[in-house]
């Protein structure tokens, strides 16, 4: 019996062993060097309970909020948390997994995701899950039916080392570093573009009323993060950046009955600031994503509307005023560098 | 489904399981349900070969069985001068039935894989007689383990004819023995009363087995993914450039060593699955690198298919008239060496044909067989000789030096053969040969493998070596790892497992490479 005993302990060790290891050869092996895995990795980074404002959405949220910027507006902590093509159950896990680091007084989710129609590729989904810390929200996430993943899938993302383990010949000294912490995200979660490639389609595209429908599962898993920040006293607020391609009327209509019904606060800025983005300057990509002067002039906007409904009090603690005086700092020279745009394309 | 395809491990995972839960009695019908499952998942409808295989030996067998009981019954009450006749009579109804059966199975081996080459010879034939027939050249999709399970029938029947044992009546146990899923893809060439009792019996789960089962499956995973696969990274450029001199010799080196640890890992997979369902399979290795001669080599490689050869063509030629009728001939006119010569020469010739022939529908196998059967003839040839050098320059076949000249001296000779299988033709083989020796080219690392991946290699190559070794000094590597400390087995499978993971060639970033064997 004793024996037994000691049998299925020194076997559960080997598992538990074996699993580590496993876990630390995908820690090691993992691409380090996207701006995607910055975000991600950064995120765990910050100070615990530090942020005030948690953004939520998909490329168009974290091209057109500046975290840096708010914080030298209004004096308060964010992080623009998210991934390309991002959908509501991933971002449903990714506000979980924050959650166990943060206590965020807002959550902001951009709704654009809400109604992404294309493929959310595989690859995507890597840039959000490949990046999160093993853990039982991650093995949810893996497990949840939503993402349709395969049983290999599933096996390679859990444990990363079975799709990157061809990474051994290029190891590097950051590999090695930030295998077991990555530093600070300076950008605090903003990916910026400096490029200009005007919008050419109508500009009364919040006129132009299609069908407009949620993605399937998109309902269900807005309720769930509904309920996650109910449950932890968080304000939840809808928010939808300017977006000459991939929004309209109906679009809107649709989520202000969705944030009526749940009484939360929906912020539309294709209406509220209209005349105020010019689609000729202010985007990278022809109206898709706002350029790094779309998104001053949204953080502004955001700025005036935080001052309005949100009593958010200064942080106190040294150590964040330093990383957040820091990542202003860093973005100010890079924005005074691109004072004037490289190439302008007009129309 | 390759053997180390993630469905292939659930299948052998699944049907663990079940074979383990069902009553003892309804065992086999596990090991046969998933024989079908993994057959018609490889090759779907071409199922209905391996049923026909299946169901002429099995009717086969049981007619040679009721001629065996029909003649033991007769012949009693006959005179002796009739006991002669109808033992004549019997043994042609019974070689009647083993030829038809063998047609069957041999004419769908023939058909399907060897139509497109016999046609494209008759063609050529055709062309330089000036006659104006073509023959459409054909190719099919081959039944999985055709070249396998064909020669396991015919040695299933001949067994039977020749009264090694009797045939079985259990359709069940014919079909298990024949379609045995771990051995598809690659053998081994296994035997019925080796195999089938131990398929049909319903095991006990044995701890042991078990163990060594899941030891071998994770060493052959070592074997294939870090080692066979790594190695064929720089084999596969060389062999399609236009490469010499040791960047040349070295991809013919690392091609031996490749098929080496492909085959013998998948052998390893295959035996150790065999082992988790507490059935035991013929080993088809036994360090051939070891071996002093060709004769030798080949006795430790592929030696399921060797005595194959060795008990099906080399007998079967040995004991035929025409044979008999030359031995008689030779012992008359010819003595000493060359008379020994001649009466090996002419069953040997065919067993080396048909060695070469298996392995592929193709001129270039057939040197490739024929040119160990040259090798070993001039052996024999010119043996007189050879003791005379050993005698003159006192060369002991004791001493160390002397037994590793002998093992480089066949090792070389393989790595011929091996060039000789591995080149896209004979002229690509002849020209590989020659830029060996006329170029000079050594940039090893401009072709696949970096510098790490080669230190990968070497360490593999090194930890396959040291255990061929200790086998070779007949070491049981299964009782000398269970009486380790557990921590160091642990250890020992975590670094394995941690290396087959990290350091295998599979899934994005590179090409899959299927099992070389798997393809004959």
């Amino acid at each position: 019996m004793k024996n037994r005993r000691k049998s299925i302990l020194a076997f559960t060790s080997f598992i538990v062993i074996f699993a580590l290891l496993l876990n630390l050869f995908s820690m090691i092996l993992i691409p380090k060097d996207n701006k995607m895995s910055k975000t991600i990795r950064g995120f765990y980074e910050e100070k615990k309970n530090s942020l005030d404002v948690l953004f939520l959405g998909d490329s168009s949220m974290y091209r057109s909020i500046i975290p840096a910027k708010l914080w030298k507006e209004n004096g308060f902590t964010s992080y623009a948390l998210g991934a390309p093509s991002v959908r509501t159950y991933a971002l449903y896990y990714l506000l979980e997994e924050a959650l166990k680091m943060q206590k965020p007084k807002v959550v902001v989710m951009e709704v654009n995701c809400a109604f992404n129609d294309h493929k959310y590729s595989m690859g995507n989904k890597r840039k959000i899950i490949d990046h999160m810390k093993l853990s039982m929200n991650k093995i949810n996430m893996i497990q949840d039916a939503a993402f349709q993943f395969s049983l290999t899938d599933k096996i390679s993302l859990l444990f990363p080392v079975f799709l990157y383990h061809n990474r051994y010949n290029e190891i590097n000294a950051v590999d090695i570093a930030e295998t077991f912490g990555s530093p600070m995200n300076d950008t605090k979660g903003f990916i910026s573009s400096y490029k200009q490639k005007p919008y050419k389609g109508k500009t009364n595209y919040m006129r132009a009323s299609s069908q407009a429908m949620f993605d399937a599962n998109s309902k269900k898993y807005m309720d769930m993060i509904h309920d996650i920040c109910k449950k932890n006293h968080i304000k939840l607020m809808l928010l939808k950046v300017p977006g000459a391609k991939e929004w309209n009327q109906s679009k809107k209509e649709a989520v202000e009955l969705y944030a009526k019904e749940r009484h939360l606060p929906y912020l539309d800025l294709n209406t509220n600031m209209e005349k105020n983005i010019d689609w000729r300057r202010d985007t990278n990509d022809s109206g898709v994503h706002l350029n790094i002067f779309g998104a001053e002039k949204v953080t502004m906007e955001l700025s005036q509307y935080f001052r309005r409904h949100y009593r958010l009090k200064k942080t106190t603690d040294q150590e964040v005023i330093t990383s957040f005086n820091k990542a202003y700092r860093l973005f100010n020279e890079k924005r005074k560098s691109y004072k004037r745009p490289v190439k302008t394309v007009t129309i | 489904m390759s053997l180390i395809s993630l469905p292939f491990m659930l299948l052998v995972t699944a049907s663990c399981v079940l074979y383990y839960l069902a009553p003892k009695q309804w065992r086999w019908c596990i090991l046969l349900l998933a024989n079908v499952i993994f057959y018609v998942a490889a090759s779907q409808a071409l199922i209905i070969f391996l049923i026909g295989s299946i169901l002429s030996v099995y009717i086969g067998g049981l007619a040679i069985n009721k001629q065996i009981k029909l003649q033991k019954a007769t012949i009693k009450s006959l005179e002796k001068d009739q006991k002669k006749a109808y033992k004549a009579m019997m043994k042609k109804r019974k070689q009647l039935i083993l030829i038809v059966v063998l047609a069957i199975n041999i004419g769908i081996l023939c058909y399907l894989k060897y139509y497109g080459f016999f046609a494209g010879n008759l063609n050529a034939i055709n062309a330089l007689l000036h006659v104006n027939v073509n023959i459409a050249v054909k190719k099919f999709v081959l039944p999985l383990g055709i070249s396998y399970y064909t020669l396991m029938a015919i040695s299933y029947m001949v067994d039977v004819y020749r009264g090694k044992y009797e045939a079985s009546p259990q359709l069940g146990k014919v079909a298990l023995y024949l379609s045995f899923f771990p051995q598809m893809t690659e053998g081994p060439i296994s035997r019925f009363d080796q195999l089938a009792d131990q398929l049909y019996a319903g095991n006990e789960f044995d701890i042991i087995k078990f163990k060594s089962g899941l030891y071998l499956i994770l060493w052959g995973l070592f074997k294939k993914l870090v080692i066979a696969d790594r190695a064929a990274l720089y084999v596969n450029p060389v062999f399609s450039g236009m490469h010499g001199g040791f960047t040349a010799f070295l991809a013919v080196a690392l091609y031996t060593l490749q098929i080496y640890a492909e085959f013998s890992g998948a052998m390893d997979i295959v035996r150790g699955i065999g082992y988790l369902f507490g059935v035991h399979m013929e080993k088809n290795f036994e360090q051939p690198f070891f071996s002093k001669s060709i004769a030798e080599f080949w006795r430790r490689w592929h030696r399921t298919l060797g005595t194959w050869l060795k008990d099906y063509v080399f007998y079967s030629i040995s004991l035929s008239k025409m044979n008999m009728n030359l031995n008689r001939s030779v012992k008359k006119h010819m003595k000493g060496n060359f008379g020994r010569f001649i009466l090996s020469a002419f069953p040997l010739f065919f067993v080396w044909f048909f060695n070469g022939f298996w392995h592929g529908a193709s001129w270039k196998y057939i040197v490739y067989g024929l040119y160990y059967y040259l090798i070993m003839m001039m052996g024999l040839l010119l043996a007189p000789v050879f003791t005379k050098i050993k005698d003159t320059w006192h060369l002991h076949e004791q001493r160390k030096g002397y037994r590793l000249f002998c093992i480089l001296r066949t090792v070389l000779i393989v790595f011929g053969g091996m060039l000789i299988f591995r080149a896209h033709s004979l002229d690509d083989a002849l020209q590989m040969l020659l830029r060996i020796f006329t170029m000079q080219e050594t940039d090893i690392l401009a072709h696949g493998l970096t510098l790490v991946d080669f230190g990968i290699l070497i360490w593999g190559l090194v930890l396959m070596f040291i255990i061929a070794g200790l086998k070779e000094r007949r070491v049981n590597l299964f009782a000398l790892f269970d009486q380790k400390s557990l921590l160091l087995r642990y250890g020992i499978i975590l670094i394995i497992g941690v290396s087959i993971i990290v350091f295998g060639i599979y899934g994005h970033g590179y090409q899959a490479s299927d099992f070389i064997y798997g393809e004959f």
